[in-house]
């Protein structure tokens, strides 16, 4: 056998994607969130969690809040503070200009601003919102793509992280629905494995192709 | 190639990595086990790496006239960590115009180009080293693609939709779909990773209600032994 690894996957894509589905179902964005009625359908046939179930009261359905998703009051705390967001130069665009307050909704996030937001913020933008034990499974899958992401990297590190990341995602399944879990979900749990054979994400990751197609280098 | 980018061509070989520390694939197993079963290749130290990347993107800037361009880009990874993946050393071989994604297709549009790698990998081709002043044969070898989820579904012909999408658990894991939401879901999918009595495994409240995890992490297969399964269903 010749080639270890044949097919890498694409560490920028995952962490958009793992990034828009926290983000969207913590800030109950409408038409995004995971957390939606058919969900809470789902729930109630796969997991025991009563306080997730729809309540049905005579000819009325409601949706109880779930623990995961942020108070009106809280979502503009966090939109507002955005707003106000500056950064090193250099370091990230201007997240703050993307901020719609009216609409309570972040518009044309690009992948980097993902990138930054999954590494940097989310600890910072939902501590004291959230209760403690979703704010610590937040964090950790964000320390886990900022490590994976590292241009310098140990190899008992990425063992270390190899192990972390499937109790990450464990501490997820207890928070958020099944609905939460598309494939794309699955995926950082084989992330430290490419890393050890293939080297650091910067060589096999999509940011330098992508920014060669928009640049118009061709 | 001017003759200071020719001389660091041979840098991935003369870069001593420390011990357990990784800043370039050269650091890499898969690196290290592709020179040590082709050891004739690794040899010569300009023999290039090479990686390909594809990705569909619309050139006119607008979802209202749809189309779909698919460049295919080869970069070089013999040279430093400063100089690898920039601009200058990625290689544009082809681009695929189409309307739509060329779905499974793809390996039609992309026979030369494999043509072409083949013919550089078995007999090479005669080069000018501009920094050393002599004629040499330069061999090339693709280490890896790199691709989005969907694109990655294309290239290696592995459904990457479904329950089935993971391609490293494959059939071994127990996707289900969603009764009402109707799509596949990957809960309580990772179980069987966790070490053997781990106490998430025997938790039967907190994830699928009622399930006891008793599998183990099953081994990645190999691609010979991927390539024999395949042989099975023939075509």
């Amino acid at each position: 056998m010749t080639n270890l690894l044949c097919h890498n996957l694409d560490v920028m894509h995952i962490e958009r994607n793992v990034f828009e589905n926290i983000f969207n179902t913590v800030m109950d964005v409408k038409g995004n969130t995971k957390d939606n009625i058919k969900s809470r359908l789902d729930v109630a046939l796969f997991c025991n969690c009563k306080n997730m179930e729809l309540v049905c009261d005579g000819s009325r359905v409601a949706k109880p809040r779930a623990s995961f998703v942020l108070e009106k009051n809280a979502q503009l705390l966090v939109y507002k503070w955005l707003k106000s967001l500056r950064f090193h130069d250099g370091h990230a665009s201007n997240i703050s200009r993307l901020v719609n307050m009216e609409e309570c909704r972040l518009y044309g996030m690009k992948n980097h601003d993902c990138h930054v937001f999954m590494q940097t913020l989310i600890p910072l933008a939902f501590r004291d919102l959230l209760p403690k034990e979703i704010w610590d499974a937040l964090t950790e899958i964000s320390h886990f793509f900022r490590d994976i992401c590292s241009s310098k990297l140990n190899v008992d590190h990425i063992e270390r992280l190899e192990k972390n990341i499937v109790e990450t995602i464990c501490k997820l399944e207890m928070i958020f629905p099944p609905s939460f879990f598309d494939s794309i979900e699955h995926l950082p749990v084989h992330l430290p494995f490419e890393v050890k054979v293939g080297g650091p994400v910067q060589y096999r990751w999509m940011y330098p192709f992508e920014r060669l197609d928009i640049t118009g280098a061709m | 190639m001017s003759p200071r980018t020719a001389e660091q061509m041979t840098w991935h070989q003369s870069y001593h990595a420390v011990d357990g520390v990784m800043v370039h694939p050269s650091d890499g197993e898969a690196w290290k086990h592709f020179n040590s079963v082709h050891p004739h290749f690794s040899a010569e130290s300009r023999n290039v790496h090479l990686g390909l990347c594809t990705d569909g993107f619309n050139p006119f800037e607008s979802f209202v006239a749809p189309y779909s361009c698919w460049p295919v880009i080869m970069t070089v990874y013999n040279l430093p960590p400063g100089m690898c993946m920039r601009p200058e050393f990625m290689f544009l071989s082809m681009v695929i115009p189409d309307p739509s994604s060329p779905g499974r297709n793809i390996d039609v549009c992309l026979r030369p180009l494999i043509d072409e790698l083949t013919q550089l990998w078995s007999s090479g081709s005669l080069t000018y080293d501009i920094s050393r002043k002599h004629n040499f044969v330069i061999k090339a070898a693709l280490m890896w693609t790199i691709n989005d989820f969907p694109a990655y579904g294309m290239v290696s012909c592995w459904s990457t939709h479904g329950k089935l999408a993971c391609p490293y658990c494959m059939e071994n894991n127990k996707a289900f779909t969603l009764t009402n939401g109707g799509k596949a879901s990957f809960f309580d999918c990772h179980h069987h990773l966790l070490p053997p009595n781990h106490k998430y495994r025997k938790n039967k409240n907190d994830f699928f209600i009622g399930r006891v995890e008793k599998d183990v992490a099953s081994r990645r297969l190999s691609g010979e032994e991927l390539f024999d399964v395949v042989s099975k269903y023939g075509g």
